[in-house]
């Protein structure tokens, strides 16, 4: 069966043991209206970003929706997430917007479901724009790194005035009541030199019903900031075990950290949200504005060609490209861990931590995280924590279950 | 591999690091609360249900 036959004929058949996406990051846009500089889109290796189109082509959008439509037919495939991305996504305009959503339904075969996610800076974030997220069931997701001084750090516009003001008033209208159905949470780049307490406190005020912390993009070649690859000292844990145990004690629980829950989750034994832990799947696929078809966005911190496919939907399918090394081509599971992963007692909760992580510049991606040392200690206090927690809660149970005596016949 | 300084922990590949234990997980829910904890096993048994969706975050792409 052809990678491209009509929705219409493969929609019930059987599906195929072969890898598939489940997430596109739709690049509709390929500018930002503001110049964090700690961009991995424009202040990284990979430059391409200069050479595209700036607004992703109503021809572009249509070949991408069919390219879709057959990837999920051929795959039995029943939900798709499509996160429009950028750049900033709203400067491509609301009826662009509105007609690239609408096209890649409309192009999906009967009973697939295309949830939308939008990940934007927030600073067209207006009542017409939160309109159409409605309409079409838009989730947003805000980018903001804390209170006014951690935000305005890095986020900051091409003169250098700071975003805080703007995000903050976008923050506002999406926490009103009428909104909060499309308020997906806010997404938080970790820096050692914001108070960890601090920055959690200034999002909180944003009352998001979950808050994404990532740590900032490096590996071995070029590290994060203050985290040098040979010092035993773990600063990035410090920093996130500072908010974990203020976020742990709050009850009720106040928000969602997805990295915490992920890490609890599999100290139980269930299952991550987020790439950065649990040796995820490579499902998630970039499509530029050309129409260019990318491996996970992550990877252009690492070289200029790590995740360039040299495939693109108007001359190839969804899973032509899959096949290349940026995307389920790609090692997966402990085969693609280093050995000293694989002996880890942590490995089946760290994975091995993001993959652009582990990079090292002319020996790939069989190292550790750059991050290991962190992602050993957080671990380590979050199975503390929670051993504890449980085996209270164990007590509390059981006490419960038991008949006193004066219950008893 | 980083050192550390949390005991060792018993390692067999595939199984949970931090046990249940013999109270059903249904019934350590009843009576976890409203804290992170409950909404975490409260994650745990929806995981069993169809149709859950079990895709990870895209949002690592994004800034």
């Amino acid at each position: 069966m052809p990678a491209d036959a009509p929705p219409s004929a493969t929609r019930h058949r059987p599906a195929v043991a072969a890898p598939r996406i489940r997430q596109v990051v739709l690049k509709v846009h390929s500018r930002c209206n503001l110049a964090c500089d700690y961009c991995y889109v424009y202040q990284h290796a990979d430059q391409d970003w200069r050479a595209r189109p700036r607004v992703m082509g109503p021809g572009t959008v249509r070949r991408v929706a069919d390219r879709l439509a057959a990837h999920v037919a051929r795959h039995g495939t029943d939900r798709l997430r499509v996160v429009l991305h950028g750049g900033e996504p709203l400067l491509a305009g609301l009826t662009v917007l509105d007609r690239t959503v609408r096209t890649l339904r409309a192009a999906m075969p009967s009973g697939v479901m295309v949830d939308v996610a939008m990940q934007t800076n927030g600073l067209l974030l207006d009542e017409a724009a939160l309109d159409l997220c409605h309409t079409h069931g838009i989730d947003v997701g805000v980018s903001v790194d804390g209170d006014r001084a951690a935000n305005d750090r890095h986020r900051r516009h091409a003169d250098g005035r700071g975003s805080f003001d703007e995000v903050a008033a976008a923050l506002r209208l999406l926490s009103r009541p009428e909104h909060q159905a499309r308020y997906a949470g806010l997404l938080c780049t970790v820096d050692l030199a914001n108070d960890p307490i601090a920055v959690y406190e200034g999002l909180r005020e944003f009352d998001p019903p979950r808050l994404d912390l990532l740590l900032p993009h490096g590996n071995w070649t070029a590290p994060p900031p203050g985290r040098h690859p040979d010092d035993p000292a773990t600063p990035y844990a410090d920093w996130l075990i500072a908010v974990f145990d203020r976020w742990y004690a709050e009850t009720p629980r106040r928000t969602g950290i997805r990295l915490f829950e992920s890490v609890i989750a599999l100290l139980l034994g269930g299952r991550s949200g987020t790439q950065a832990l649990g040796a995820a799947e490579p499902d998630v696929m970039t499509i530029e504005t050309d129409g260019t078809i990318e491996g996970t966005d992550t990877l252009k911190t690492t070289t200029a060609s790590a995740m360039r496919t040299g495939f693109d939907v108007f001359r190839h399918s969804i899973d032509e490209a899959l096949r290349h090394p940026s995307l389920a081509g790609r090692p997966t599971g402990t085969a693609a861990l280093a050995p000293a992963c694989r002996a880890c007692p942590v490995v089946d909760v760290c994975g091995g931590g993001l993959y652009a992580h582990r990079f090292r510049d002319g020996a790939g991606f069989v190292h550790p995280s750059v991050y290991c040392r962190d992602l050993l200690r957080l671990i380590g206090h979050v199975r503390t924590v929670v051993t504890a927690d449980l085996a209270a809660l164990r007590r509390r149970v059981t006490a419960a279950s038991v008949p006193t005596p004066a219950a008893q016949p | 591999m980083a050192d550390h300084d949390q005991p060792p922990i018993p390692r067999t590949v595939g199984t949970a690091l931090v046990q249940l234990g013999d109270v059903p997980l249904a019934d350590l829910l009843a009576g976890a609360g409203d804290g992170v904890l409950a909404h975490v096993l409260g994650s745990l048994v929806a995981e069993g249900e169809p149709g859950r969706p079990g895709d990870v975050s895209a949002f690592e792409s994004s800034f």
